[in-house]
């Protein structure tokens, strides 16, 4: 009996372990990777990153595949190849603007559903040029241009500058009523890609962009980043440990709300008054682009629902962009050694 | 042996004559006629074996009081109290008795017209001073060690517990060997099962010969099979009157300088010599510190596996490329790589341990560096390979006393990580503490005070508490009354 539960443990550790092994080297790591959409059907361009012995950055080279389905454009992706492609350790997806067009959410549900895409991927979205083509220009650090874009997302989201929206939180607004994706927009600069505003959408539909420093006030009204920076005219408030909070009056004539509080690095009280009021101007003007624009990035709708519910299914899908919105911000000036007032 | 040639007559050139022809191929063995001044003079004959014996001893206190002796001849008794200046001295052993003590360094005398033989006590053979092992070196304490002297050493642990309940009890062990072994303990301290056990396990043993204390501790352990150690070994005499004190059992073998203690238990295998001569503080540090080494040694090469080949997804994406372009041009897989490094470490370690000092250091040097650093230029291996290797070979030299767990440990975890990744290495990890939990060293639970510190005796388990909170009476067995026996 002893020696069949050895034999049957040995087995099931065997048939646990499968044929599923690769070792490092049988791999060919993606860094980055676009999608276009060309005739009804995917084009998946990946970067795949060459490690070389004599260099501290890696060479890159591009492959493309072209399949009706993400699962499938993945496959033909790595197609001949000596190596397996390796999606997990993509930090990017540049999404084209054929993509954008004709809607994202069947894209981004594909991708979701494929185990060899990472739910935490930032989603990009492509402005002015060709999304494959961001892959082959260069970055100022010597990395993979997409690898390169991928550590500016990151350094942007932190800094408040750029909206983060990994593929699972994309995928998440696109699936809750009531809030709508909004994605960091990446375009041709020189030769360089570059982070330019973000786009705006409404349900999967791309409906507008935003420019740098629009996108920026976004970021710290949704609170991703640690730190953010605001101008007034040629005064620079640098601001930290951002929070916000968005409340719907329900009644007869529903009132939105949205309530910012964030630490300032500044000198007097009046400099933190000062702030603050930029801060609520600029975001006053933003909202209302939202609005007009018909994207419900800051979840207005579900914060409404949330509230009352009954008012907000009585209500007209778009009648969030018509509500009164007051912006109240609280700075507290915090002495720093960052930033600051000049 | 053929013990006929000491079964003595009167006549003492009957004697003379079979004990040579006994020793007829021992060069060793010497016959030393010696004869009084009187008429009639008293003949004695003296047999001992070159080398074996202190020969100013014989010649001041057997052959000098005999040959200046002016009477008659005298019986053996009345030699010994008459003319021999000795103090230690069987008259008419058994024996088999006399036998032993003849082979051990001691002289018979015989004296013509008496069959009765005098065994005096002359053993004086060459033995080394107690240096300080080098393989227990302190930073601070005392720098004694047991030699291969037996006598000497038990001097050694009594000079340090001068009390009336030290015990030495001496048995032999050995059907040709017949070496002595004592049993070492502190009565009222020491616990009784245990004793009992160890007093059973003794007598038990059939073997020719026991030339080292290793001899009995293969055969008195509980657990044979295991690769951690439940019987504890040292050097030196400090640490077995600590022992000795924490209720304690040792085992000192004649001809060894290693000593044996039971029961030994886990939480000793992760205390230093001079845990206790040293800043509690910083003896609290290194304790943390040998423990981390102990499971980084198994389990880096193992989760280095795992990772390169099972979760690449967890590396850092800079690394995975920086491993990766190292890895360029390496023929092997990753698990080939890891046991090939493995093995060639401890070909290298062993071969190191095996060789004089001045040619171990040279040779560890080259072994290290220069063959690692060829390995990685000619291909052969990958640097994060050798580096992941050698640290976890440096950080198992601060747990000696685990050498064989950790050997055998590190490659039984490498191969359950290159079979399920990191759930085998968990699925090993969780092997290994079922085997651990199991264990018993002479009855005592092997994890006693460590899954239980807060109930009998946590001052010096996880923390070395210092000495003016350390309550002797607490430490270890004294205040356990376990179960499990």
């Amino acid at each position: 009996m002893k020696r069949i539960l050895i034999g049957f443990m040995v087995s099931l550790c065997l048939m646990l372990g499968g044929c599923s092994w690769k070792d490092a080297s049988d791999l060919s790591a993606v860094t980055a990777g676009a999608i276009t959409r060309e005739n009804g059907q995917y084009v998946l361009t990946a970067e795949l990153a060459i490690p070389s012995a004599d260099s501290a950055s890696p060479d890159a080279i591009t492959v493309s595949g072209k399949a009706s389905g993400i699962p499938q454009a993945i496959d033909q992706t790595g197609y001949g190849l000596d190596a397996q492609l390796y999606w997990s350790h993509a930090r990017v997806l540049l999404l084209d603007k054929t993509l954008l067009r004709d809607g994202i959410e069947d894209c981004t549900q594909e991708l979701t559903r494929s185990s060899e895409v990472r739910p935490a991927v930032r989603l990009c979205a492509v402005r002015n040029t060709d999304a494959a083509s961001l892959l082959n220009c260069e970055s100022t650090s010597g990395d993979p241009a997409g690898f390169a874009l991928g550590d500016s997302i990151s350094y942007a989201v932190r800094q408040s500058q750029t909206p983060d929206m990994p593929l699972y939180r994309m995928l998440d607004r696109m699936e809750t009523a009531g809030i709508d994706p909004v994605l960091p927009a990446v375009s041709l600069k020189g030769s360089q890609a570059v982070l330019s505003g973000s786009a705006l959408f409404s349900g999967d539909t791309l409906c507008g962009w935003l420019n740098e420093q629009q996108t920026g006030i976004l970021s710290i009204l949704l609170a991703d980043g640690d730190t953010a920076t605001i101008y007034d005219t040629d005064t620079r408030y640098q601001l930290s440990n951002i929070r916000t909070d968005i409340v719907v009056k329900a009644g007869d004539k529903p009132r939105i709300t949205v309530s910012i509080q964030t630490d300032t690095a500044c000198e007097t009280d009046v400099q933190a008054q000062q702030a603050a009021r930029c801060l609520q101007e600029q975001s006053v003007a933003v909202i209302s682009t939202l609005q007009q624009a018909g994207c419900d990035a800051l979840g207005f709708g579900r914060a409404w629902q949330r509230e009352d519910a009954a008012g907000w299914t009585q209500a007209e899908p778009d009648a969030w962009q018509t509500l009164p919105v007051t912006v109240h911000v609280t700075c507290h000036p915090v002495q720093s050694a960052e930033g600051g007032s000049r | 042996m053929n013990l006929s040639a000491f079964q003595f007559t009167t006549n003492l050139d009957d004697n003379i004559k079979r004990m040579k022809e006994q020793f007829a191929h021992d060069n060793t063995f010497i016959c030393r006629m010696v004869q009084g001044r009187g008429s009639p003079a008293l003949r004695a004959a003296l047999f001992f074996f070159d080398g074996m014996v202190e020969s100013s001893n014989i010649n001041e206190s057997i052959i000098k009081p005999i040959s200046l002796w002016e009477g008659a001849p005298l019986p053996m008794d009345a030699v010994i109290d008459e003319v021999l200046h000795i103090d230690d001295c069987p008259f008419d052993p058994p024996v088999d008795k006399l036998v032993a003590a003849f082979l051990y360094g001691d002289t018979i005398v015989l004296v013509d017209g008496d069959s009765r033989p005098a065994v005096v006590n002359t053993k004086g053979f060459a033995k080394r001073g107690p240096d300080e092992p080098d393989n227990e070196k302190v930073l601070r304490g005392p720098r004694e060690g047991f030699t291969e002297a037996f006598m000497g050493n038990l001097a050694l642990i009594r000079r340090r517990l001068r009390t009336p309940d030290l015990c030495f009890e001496f048995s032999q062990v050995g059907s040709v060997s017949h070496t002595t072994v004592s049993v070492c303990y502190i009565n009222g301290i020491a616990d009784q099962t245990v004793l009992q056990a160890v007093k059973q396990r003794l007598k038990q043993i059939e073997l020719d010969a026991v030339l080292d204390a290793n001899y009995l501790s293969e055969l008195m352990r509980d657990d044979r099979f295991s690769p951690f150690p439940t019987t504890g070994f040292t050097e030196r005499p400090d640490i077995v009157a600590a022992k000795l004190l924490e209720g304690r059992i040792a085992i000192v073998v004649d001809g060894t300088p290693v000593v044996l203690t039971v029961p030994h238990i886990l939480q000793e295998t992760f205390q230093a010599n001079d845990d206790y001569y040293i800043s509690y503080l910083y003896t609290n540090l290194t304790r943390w510190l040998r423990v981390l080494g102990f499971l980084l040694t198994i389990t880096l090469p193992a989760i280095y596996v795992a990772l390169l080949t099972w979760h690449q997804e967890m590396i850092p994406t800079r690394l995975l490329f920086s491993i990766a372009a190292s890895r360029q041009g390496v023929p092997f897989t990753t698990f080939t790589e890891a046991v090939g490094i493995l093995v060639i470490f401890e070909i290298l370690k062993e071969a190191g341990t095996r060789t004089p000092d001045t040619i171990g250091q040279a040779l560890s040097i080259v072994g290290g560096l220069v063959l690692g650093q060829a390995a990685v230029d000619a291909r052969f291996a990958s640097a994060p390979m050798v580096i992941v290797i050698a640290f976890s070979g440096v950080t198992a030299l601060i747990v000696p006393k685990l050498r064989t767990a950790t050997l055998l440990l590190r490659f039984f975890l490498l191969i359950c990580a290159a079979i399920l990744g990191l759930y085998g290495i968990l699925l090993g990890l969780a092997l290994i503490l079922a085997h651990v939990c199991r264990l018993t060293s002479f009855g005592i639970p092997y994890l006693t005070n460590i899954l239980a510190a807060e109930k009998h005796n946590g001052q010096d388990v996880l923390f070395r508490f210092p000495w003016f909170a350390m309550k002797p009476d607490r430490r270890f067995l004294a205040g356990w009354n376990g179960v499990r026996r």
